[in-house]
């Protein structure tokens, strides 16, 4: 089973997109993805300063992959209410509500964190350091929801594509050709 | 700066060869920038012209006819331009224009969708910075200048073949950005050749040197154009669009934001609204397919 969001919403609940098993299921900027099908891949690209907040719960072998862009729903509310996967309260929010349907329990989880890169020096420049506020946003509502990040590969300037894999929740982090983490 | 004034000895035959061959710009795009220079120009006599393009014509009646425009149907070319006004039919005639000079660029890491992304982000974002800081009086010119900000690269990509991973190797060893790799690597950057290709196509002297100058980390130039053009390509890069190989190791300076009196909160909102101007281009693009 896997549910994915495209504007927001969960579009296809209880079938994989097509009706087909082992699906590649291709996550936006400000989408999400969750599938308990063990063929299943959840990717994302063109990951710069967002994140991908990967989500894997073993016992219920339930995996799911958020794409968001920036770290709060109050720079837009109405924003956040068509599309909550945009932010990371609102989106990590989501993820979570459309995994527990599929009976994970956060005490479980394992999560990784990806992406969040800065300009070139840019770092400490408050005012555009999306990617900085986006990872401490992310490990503050993880931490504050007893939520553990089991692995990050976070920050640098390079960008990533990212995939977790629904039959044992392995994180494959890439740029452009090269391999660059496996959490 | 212009391929007459560069060290043309320094560069690969092939690509000053790339930038002189490169097809002009159709005339309504210089009556345009005639017209947005205060020279006396009729939109009668540009929408005449637009005519014998009927691939434009098109575009620009469904972009005249879009939700943005509501009203009556635009039915001719002559009504369709006083609907969207000068500034938006440019930078029609410009990405049409783009859209057939368009190629992968396997130096940057880019595909052809690639490229056409980044510039159109940046365009968007450069619209939505004017939006946001009107008071500012950045000139509307800077969307076209923003949409053609990276042209040195469909340049390089299409006379030069050179591995992305050569740029990136040397960038990560030496810790430089990836226009001072590309300078080391190929002895010029894509700043460079995109400068040449806006003063060959008879750009007006702030495009070029907004176009040249916007990965200074350090910039003495007093330009509102080369601040937006700048502020554009970070914003297409925060948003996602097009980061190739360079991924955000590229040059920009520190205190852009100071110099456009932006906040988080305001920079948030222009990668939003660039955002969700990208969804509905793509859109647009797959529909028209």
């Amino acid at each position: 089973m896997a549910i994915t969001t495209d504007g927001g919403l969960p579009i296809a609940a209880g079938q994989d997109p097509g009706g087909r098993s082992g699906a590649r299921l291709v996550v936006g900027i400000g989408e999400l993805a969750v599938s308990s099908s063990p063929d299943d891949v959840i990717v994302t690209h063109a990951l710069g300063s967002c994140i991908a907040v990967c989500l894997w719960d073993p016992t219920v072998r339930v995996a799911g992959l958020l794409h968001f862009l920036l770290p709060e729903a109050a720079l837009n509310m109405e924003r956040a209410r068509k599309q909550p996967a945009t932010f990371a309260d609102s989106g990590i929010a989501l993820l979570f509500q459309t995994a527990y349907a599929q009976g994970v329990d956060k005490k479980r989880c394992l999560v990784r964190l990806v992406g969040g890169a800065e300009v070139t020096g840019l770092l400490g420049v408050g005012a555009l350091n999306v990617g900085t506020r986006n990872i401490l946003m992310a490990r503050q509502i993880l931490a504050e929801n007893g939520v553990l990040v089991a692995g990050e590969s976070t920050g640098g300037t390079i960008p990533r594509t990212v995939s977790v894999r629904a039959s044992d929740g392995v994180v494959e982090v890439r740029s452009g050709r090269e391999m660059v983490a496996l959490l | 700066m212009s391929i007459d004034s560069l060290n043309t000895r320094a560069l690969p035959a092939d690509i000053v060869r790339g930038i002189t061959d490169l097809a002009p710009l159709p005339a309504t795009a210089y009556r345009l920038m005639a017209l947005l220079r205060g020279e006396d120009e009729s939109l009668t006599t540009i929408a005449a012209l637009l005519e014998s393009d009927q691939g434009l014509v098109a575009s620009l009646l469904r972009r005249a006819n879009s939700a943005r425009y509501m009203a009556s149907p635009a039915r001719t070319a002559l009504e369709a331009v006083m609907r969207v006004g000068t500034v938006s039919l440019l930078d029609l005639v410009i990405q049409e224009h783009l859209r057939r000079l368009l190629t992968a660029a396997p130096t940057y890491g880019l595909d052809e969708h690639d490229l056409w992304i980044h510039g159109a982000a940046a365009q968007l974002a450069a619209r939505a910075l004017r939006a946001e800081r009107p008071r500012l009086q950045i000139p509307a010119i800077a969307d076209t200048a923003a949409l053609l900000h990276d042209i040195g690269k469909l340049i390089i990509a299409r006379y030069l073949k050179v591995e992305a991973r050569a740029v990136t190797a040397y960038a990560r060893e030496r810790d430089v950005t990836w226009s001072e790799a590309e300078r080391s690597v190929l002895g010029f950057d894509h700043t460079i050749i995109g400068a040449a290709v806006a003063e060959h196509w008879h750009f007006p002297a702030d495009v070029t040197l907004a176009i040249r100058h916007h990965h200074d980390r350090e910039t003495t130039h007093d330009s509102r154009l080369l601040d937006a053009v700048m502020l554009a390509n970070l914003v297409a890069k925060t948003v996602g669009a097009g980061l190739g190989a360079e991924g955000l190791n590229f040059g920009v300076s520190a205190t852009i934001h100071e110099r456009l009196s932006l906040d988080f909160d305001a920079f948030a909102r222009i990668c939003l609204a660039t955002q969700d101007g990208l969804h509905d281009l793509v859109a647009a693009a797959h529909a028209t397919r």
